[in-house]
């Protein structure tokens, strides 16, 4: 089967949630199926400046084409239309104009796309790009959405509850993601599965290996990810410090990625910065437990990290998807409020056996779903969905 | 923290935790009955007063949503964007014309906007606080009326015993011993 898959940015040293999912199954469909990637060459999320050469190349076996941004984005004129276009009711000319300021403002991928009628199945990731957009209005009834959503004030303009209705298939990363779209558009005649996406397996010996590389820092608490205020870090690092001051337990937290947000000075925070794959797995194994503080998530790759070495999670249950998660799997204790952090926290230090025995059901939860032959038999029941029916509306 | 206090839970067994956090939010319920909260949970008590407040008044709620979030992005804001229902020629004519406009418009506009939009976010702030130490108040009164009462009945039992007491003495001495 001939599959092009849409992202706004791609290449390996693009670290954003939604451009490693879409290039993880890029690669992976890439090993069955003949795979092409349509991207721009910005590299930046801000101003989607251009920096990749136009073109295209091999990345991983997946065929890149990369084409050129038109416009940057001016975030005085995107501040401007957002602030007008998130006042509710607005007319659809003015969400529209958000769509295009939010950009990337990108027309020669548009009509790369429309040049392509070889190809059997697009995948479109993330909504709310000018891209995956005007993707969408193009090649609707082969088109499948990646949604990537969460609670955030754009899916709640008009124009998103119309282009819900329009892809053939949905491939949601959560069931809260599916109940939160379904809810806003109305789409639930629209077929979808909800799958994510994999994680390479790891041995019980590779695990066992890994679990002492850290244990200087024993016991601690473990949070990867962009150090950022939007990620929820500001609360953690108010809520540590608080729970330091109140308990002697000498407890450590451990932070691995790059800090947006100024890390405090305090004996017991320490930041490790960015580290190689085996020492944020041997960081993980060793963990008391993953910190997951952020309020906006529509999968998170940590959290199935966490649960691939058994260790349990600590998340912010102001996330439904987390929370969902963590219920459904009784893989990780959801918290909401300094009072439940704290007192959860001490259950995870003063009982250990009943800890390491929830992050084992984490565990179970990630090979049941999250695993890739999991994730690949699910979108190829997707793509052959979508292939059946366009081929019935052709007959 | 004891691990008596926990209800026990088998090691191997199917761990619950949605079990293990309704324990611990028992536990935060029996503090905070005990009157003993947190600054967070004064705040999340005040928040919850304030949404009861906006639904009683009901107020939009995607404009309620805003104001309990930490931006200021219900405020008024002096920017806006330049459109038309119109096509064609005669839409960009009107477009261009309002560009011109604007600035000459915004000078005058701008300070009283901008004003507006600084006393609006002081007011905000304002009754949040106001509702939050109203809340506080509210706790430590009802706390102090809890102890007042406690007092009173301690009181009552101790003028009873020493009643009793002194009754007893009474009764020894008329009894001659």
């Amino acid at each position: 089967m001939r599959i092009g898959c849409v992202i706004q940015r791609y290449g390996l040293e693009i670290s954003g949630g939604a451009e490693l999912h879409c290039r993880l199954i890029a690669e992976h469909l890439a090993q069955r199926h003949d795979v092409d990637v349509f991207t721009t060459c910005a590299h930046d999320y801000v101003h989607w400046k251009n920096y990749f050469k136009a073109g295209s190349e091999y990345i991983n076996r997946v065929r890149v084409h990369r084409f050129p941004v038109k416009k940057t984005r001016s975030m005085y004129r995107f501040i401007d239309v957002q602030t007008l276009a998130f006042q509710g009711n607005q007319p659809r000319e003015i969400e529209e104009r958000w769509i295009r300021e939010n950009g990337p403002f990108c027309p020669a991928l548009i009509d790369a796309v429309r040049t392509r009628s070889d190809v059997d199945v697009w995948i479109l990731f993330s909504y709310r790009y000018w891209t995956t957009v005007e993707t969408l209005r193009l090649v609707r009834d082969r088109a499948i959405l990646v949604p990537t959503a969460e609670h955030d004030p754009a899916l709640h303009l008009g124009v998103f509850a119309d282009l819900f209705k329009l892809p053939a298939a949905f491939a949601y990363n959560s069931i809260e993601e599916r109940n939160l779209i379904q809810t806003i558009a109305g789409n639930r005649d629209v077929p979808g599965d909800v799958i994510g996406v994999g994680l390479p397996s790891m041995s019980e010996t590779e695990v066992e290996a890994l679990k002492t590389q850290f244990n200087r820092y024993r016991p601690y608490i473990l949070y990867i990810g962009r150090i950022d205020k939007n990620k929820g870090c500001d609360h953690l690092f108010r809520y540590f410090r608080r729970y330091c001051d109140e308990h002697s337990r000498p407890i450590n937290l451990l932070l691995i990625g790059s800090s947006v947000l100024p890390t405090p000075q305090h004996p017991r925070i320490h930041h490790l910065g960015f580290v190689s794959e085996s020492e944020k797995n041997a960081a993980l194994a060793g963990a008391a437990a993953l910190i997951m503080p952020s309020q906006y998530e529509s999968l998170s790759m940590v959290v199935l990290e966490s649960w691939r070495l058994s260790r349990p999670v600590l998340c912010n249950r102001s996330c439904e998807v987390l929370e969902g998660q963590c219920l459904r799997s009784n893989g990780g204790l959801p918290y909401r409020g300094y009072e439940e952090f704290s007192e959860a926290l001490n259950y995870i230090i003063e009982h250990p056996a009943i800890a390491d025995r929830i992050g084992v059901q984490g565990n179970r939860y990630y090979q049941q779903h999250y695993q890739w032959p999991v994730i690949e038999q699910k979108y190829d029941r997707l793509l052959k969905l979508v292939q059946q029916r366009q081929r019935g509306t052709h007959a | 923290m004891s691990e008596t206090e926990w209800k026990d839970i088998e090691i191997g067994a199917e761990v619950d935790v949605s079990q293990i956090m309704a324990q611990i939010r028992k536990r935060i319920e029996e503090k905070q009955k005990a009157g003993i909260y947190t600054e967070e949970g004064i705040a999340e008590l005040a928040e919850a007063r304030i949404l009861q407040f906006a639904e009683d008044a009901e107020i939009d709620s995607a404009l309620l949503e805003r104001l309990m979030s930490p931006d200021h992005s219900w405020n008024i804001n002096p920017g806006y964007v330049i459109s038309t229902h119109r096509s064609g020629i005669q839409a960009k004519l009107i477009v261009c014309a309002k560009k011109m406009v604007r600035p000459f418009i915004r000078l005058y506009s701008d300070h009283l906007i901008s004003r507006q939009a600084q006393i609006n976010q002081y007011f905000v702030h304002l009754i949040h606080n106001l509702v939050r130490e109203i809340t506080r108040l509210q706790i430590n009164h009802s706390n102090l009326v809890y102890r007042v009462d406690r007092l009173e009945r301690e009181k009552d039992i101790t003028e009873r015993r020493l009643k009793t007491l002194e009754q007893m003495v009474q009764f020894k001495q008329t009894d001659g011993r």
